[in-house]
């Protein structure tokens, strides 16, 4: 017989508390986790946490496994028990504190626990008190047998803030509250709600109208019987039968003669109101005007027609319908549970007991949570692998069951969230940025929502991102956001890939410093190019960091502030590639790439360089270890198997939970999100189609070209590449913001230099006026006050500059 | 003959009506009075026929009620 401290939650030594002690009395309260009685309950235990095991009802559950059968029991049987009278189910008593010494007594499954040590050691397990005289104590210690306490002697006192210490802080204000957006969102839901209810009521009035002048007849005369029956009190005329039938005189007098005075008074009344009405009716028809009479006459008729409709059918409709929602109850899940066709549920659920409920199944966002504990030796895992089953038990849609691990609870605690509608196919949320707004990339970006409908968002800065997905899972959509989030930064400078040539990054190539896109070498050779340039500037990014002064670079990281001095070259730079597979298994290039990424990966998270790799094949060729191992934030939306889920999210994310592998193929933008938040969660990626990315990217390129910072690729610059050189009127769009008219020659060169210093050190604004002669700029007189004294000097109006790079880039071939 | 029919035909739907809607008639023993006289004259007591009411229901109503009672369930 194995020893039951094994059964249950690993690391408590002992089966739980509300179990080992049938004494009612005794019994610790669910939920409060203490117990309430003087004594202390049971045998000492370390862990006093009994709100997460003992069940809320307070009976003792104690699965089969955990009774201890030893010999000795018939020994004991039919002895006077003082536990006599309590539940006595099989093994509900098994109080698994004695292992026994050799092969003599153990607790009696039929009489209830033994608290002390049976034999001549008077050692209490308990802390109750030895009792001398106790049956069973002497029935032992004639045995001679010893079990050995194998707990701890301890208290379990639990004051209310030790339990307070364990528990999870509610917010003190709900979400709404402190988002504007969502307040936004709560509060256009409401306006939308009563506007819609009354634009359905005011298109049906007529109908309405017409209903109850229909109605109004039949109303009268339930008026009119009604008032018959009140002034004869038609309704004294049952119990004044049945006093006929019982011959009883007596009371019929009573109530004959109560009779007779309702029947005066309701009269009396009946007459003077009636009086009363027809001299208001005659006068009113003199005096009124006829407005007033049409008044009182729809109201008559709205009020004889209310009175006339039938109890069943109402007037109006309901103007929203509410979908029918089955509540989610805890037989329903234990039943659903039990049809997994799991040994040990089934087990546990045969006896009726074994599957627990530590919190009430509450509303949680659009659907039902439910907190499980499931049965001893059963984990959430094995309840992943089951959610199909699962929603079949629950007889919901696959894509409203979303079992989850309770992230700080134990292995077996199950949080079971059920939604009313099927997260494929409820309205995806759109996204914050659409239609205005911008980020910054220091700040977490809205990516998605979680399948309780709240916004999920995605830190950038510091950090690697890595998609993966099978083809058609939706990995290119949430890459896009990702990016377009990133575009909306003007500080960022942005690299986009495509290895696969669809084009689905193309609306971003407007606003990109470098883009390429498509299957062949070229795409592959410009991202290699960018990717080494990227390793260079690292370490010119390092340098420039090291240079910084301590006070400006507290952190030896890039900060916002840093970000925003556009000379020191700090600025975040974004290197998204997609289908990074073909990069990586690439016959020349692969293993330089692999380590490029690597060292991106590793050293340019703190300098401003983030890494967005997305790849539809993660294995071991395709993603190099160093990759995967390393990146912070990973997004698996539906994968084949195991191994795949495990590269993106992780080794061991599958053994933990995390299966990606789990979604169905209608389930496209959904995926586990491991990295963003505290706890890995299920998100569904914001829906972006390419009109509307088009349009977000117009606004990013607005805002970029407002803050001077579009460059490369987006303003027709060729790729940075050994032998083509760069055009200057574009550098010089660059350096001379949109919101300066013109400036100085002397400044835009320094800004030149510092923008390629390879190319434009040691220009002069001689240099410059030769430069773009021949392209048709002078340069013009700009006077400006400095220090008081008005200074002139030789400068470049930006709308001559504009207009000239404008027809240049028409003239040349397009890319 | 054909009269005396047609006078307890009438009498019947009288007596019926009668019943319907007066279901009591005087006590006979007491008169209506709920008390009864003693034969010296002097005190008397309650009647306990009708209970001191003075009101018997009508014996065609309890023919009714009876027959009902018989049947009708409960």
């Amino acid at each position: 017989m194995s020893n039951d401290r094994h059964e249950g939650t690993g690391h408590r030594p002992t089966v739980p508390p509300g179990w080992l002690d049938p004494d009612p009395d005794n019994r610790t309260l669910p939920f409060l986790g203490r117990n309430t009685s003087a004594e202390p309950v049971t045998a000492g235990r370390p862990d006093t946490d009994t709100s997460s095991d003992s069940p809320p009802d307070g009976r003792p559950d104690a699965p089969a496994s955990a009774v201890v059968h030893l010999s000795g029991v018939r020994t004991r049987r039919g002895l006077p028990s003082r536990d006599s009278g309590t539940d006595r189910r099989p093994g509900g008593g098994n109080n698994g504190t004695t292992v026994p010494a050799g092969t003599g007594t153990g607790p009696d499954p039929d009489t209830g626990p033994v608290r002390t040590v049976a034999g001549n050691q008077p050692v209490s397990v308990s802390g109750t008190p030895d009792r001398p005289g106790d049956p069973d104590r002497a029935e032992g210690a004639a045995e001679g047998d010893a079990p050995t306490p194998v707990d701890p002697p301890g208290t379990d006192r639990t004051t209310a803030l030790d339990v307070a210490r364990r528990g999870t802080r509610r917010p003190v204000l709900p979400a709404w509250l402190l988002s504007v957006a969502e307040f936004r969102a709560a509060l256009r839901w409401v306006a939308g709600h009563y506007a819609h209810t009354v634009a359905f009521h005011g298109v049906r009035l007529p109908v309405y109208a017409g209903r109850l002048a229909l109605r109004s007849p039949r109303g009268a005369w339930r008026s009119a019987f009604g008032t018959v029956r009140w002034i004869w009190d038609l309704e004294g005329v049952p119990v004044r039968l049945a006093a006929i039938r019982r011959e009883d005189a007596d009371t019929y007098l009573k109530l004959a003669r109560q009779r007779d005075a309702r029947v005066r008074a309701r009269t009396a009344v009946a007459v003077v109101t009636a009086v009363g009405s027809v001299a208001a009716f005659g006068t009113s028809l003199a005096v009124a005007p006829t407005w007033a009479l049409w008044t009182v006459g729809a109201l008559g008729l709205a009020v004889f027609g209310r009175i006339g409709s039938p109890a069943d059918r109402p007037i109006t409709g309901p103007a929203v319908v509410a979908p029918q929602v089955q509540r989610l109850t805890a037989d329903v899940v234990v039943r659903a549970l039990g049809a997994l066709g799991l040994a040990e549920i089934n087990k546990a659920v045969g006896k009726g007991q074994g599957i627990t409920f530590p919190a009430p199944i509450t509303r949680d966002g659009p659907g039902w949570r439910a907190d499980v504990d499931l049965p001893f030796g059963v984990t959430v895992t094995d309840i992943l692998d089951r959610r199909e089953r699962l929603a079949s038990g629950l007889r919901r849609p696959v894509g409203c069951v979303w079992p989850e691990p309770a992230p700080d609870a134990h292995a077996g605690r199950l949080v079971l969230w059920v939604g009313d509608l099927d997260m494929a196919r409820s309205r995806p949320v759109s996204w914050p940025l659409v239609e205005r707004g911008t980020t910054d990339l220091f700040e977490p970006v809205p990516f998605g929502t979680d399948p309780r409908g709240r916004a999920v968002n995605v830190p950038l800065m510091y950090t690697n991102v890595l998609i993966g997905a099978m083809p058609g899972a939706g990995k290119t959509f949430a890459l896009r956001v990702l990016l377009l989030a990133a575009a909306l930064d003007p500080t960022a400078e942005l690299n986009t890939f495509e290895l696969k040539g669809s084009g689905d990054l193309q609306p971003l190539e407007r606003v990109s410093h470098t883009y390429a896109s498509g299957p062949d070498d070229g795409a592959v050779t410009a991202v290699m190019d960018t990717l080494r340039a990227a390793v260079g500037d690292l370490e010119t990014r390092a340098r420039t960091l090291a240079g910084l002064p301590r006070e400006v670079c507290p952190e030896n990281k890039v900060t916002p502030s840093l970000a925003r001095r556009r000379h020191l070259g700090l600025f975040p730079k974004i290197i998204a590639i997609d289908e990074c597979q073909e990069l990586f298994s690439h016959p020349r290039h692969g293993r330089e790439a692999a380590e490029l990424c690597t060292t991106i990966i590793k050293r340019g998270r703190a300098l401003g360089v983030i890494l967005l790799l997305a790849t539809q094949r993660p294995d071991r060729d395709s993603l190099p270890t160093g990759v995967s191992s390393n990146v912070g934030v990973r997004f698996a939306l539906r994968v084949m198997g195991q191994i795949e889920n495990d590269m993106i999210l992780g080794t061991s994310a599958y053994r933990n939970g995390l299966r990606a592998s789990t979604f169905t193929p209608r389930d496209t933008g959904i995926g586990y999100l491991v990295g963003a938040g505290d706890d890995p969660q299920i998100t569904r990626t914001a829906y972006v189609d390419s009109p509307t990315a088009s349009r977000i990217v117009h606004r990013a390129r607005a805002a970029r070209t407002a803050a001077g910072t579009l460059t490369g690729h987006a303003i027709g610059d060729s790729p940075v590449r050994p032998g083509s050189g760069p055009s200057v009127l574009d550098d010089l769009l660059t350096v001379l913001p949109a919101h300066r008219a013109k400036e100085w020659s002397e400044t835009l060169v320094e800004r030149l230099a510092e923008l390629r210093p390879d190319t434009y050190t040691g220009w002069t604004p001689e240099t410059l006026a030769a430069t773009l002669k021949p392209y048709g700029i002078d340069t013009v007189q700009i006077g400006r006050r400095v220090n008081g004294a008005v200074v002139n000097r030789r400068g470049i109006v930006r709308a001559h500059l504009a207009a000239v790079a404008a027809e240049h880039d028409r003239q040349r071939p397009a890319c | 003959m054909a009269t005396l029919f047609i006078f307890l035909f009438f009498f019947a739907v009288g007596y019926v009506a009668r019943c319907a809607l007066r279901p009591w008639k005087p006590c006979p023993h007491c008169q209506g009075t709920g008390r009864v006289a003693s034969r010296t004259g002097r005190g008397g007591h309650l009647c306990h026929r009708c209970d001191a009411t003075g009101l018997r229901l009508r014996s065609g109503r309890k023919a009714w009620n009876t027959y009902r009672r018989l049947t009708r369930d409960a």
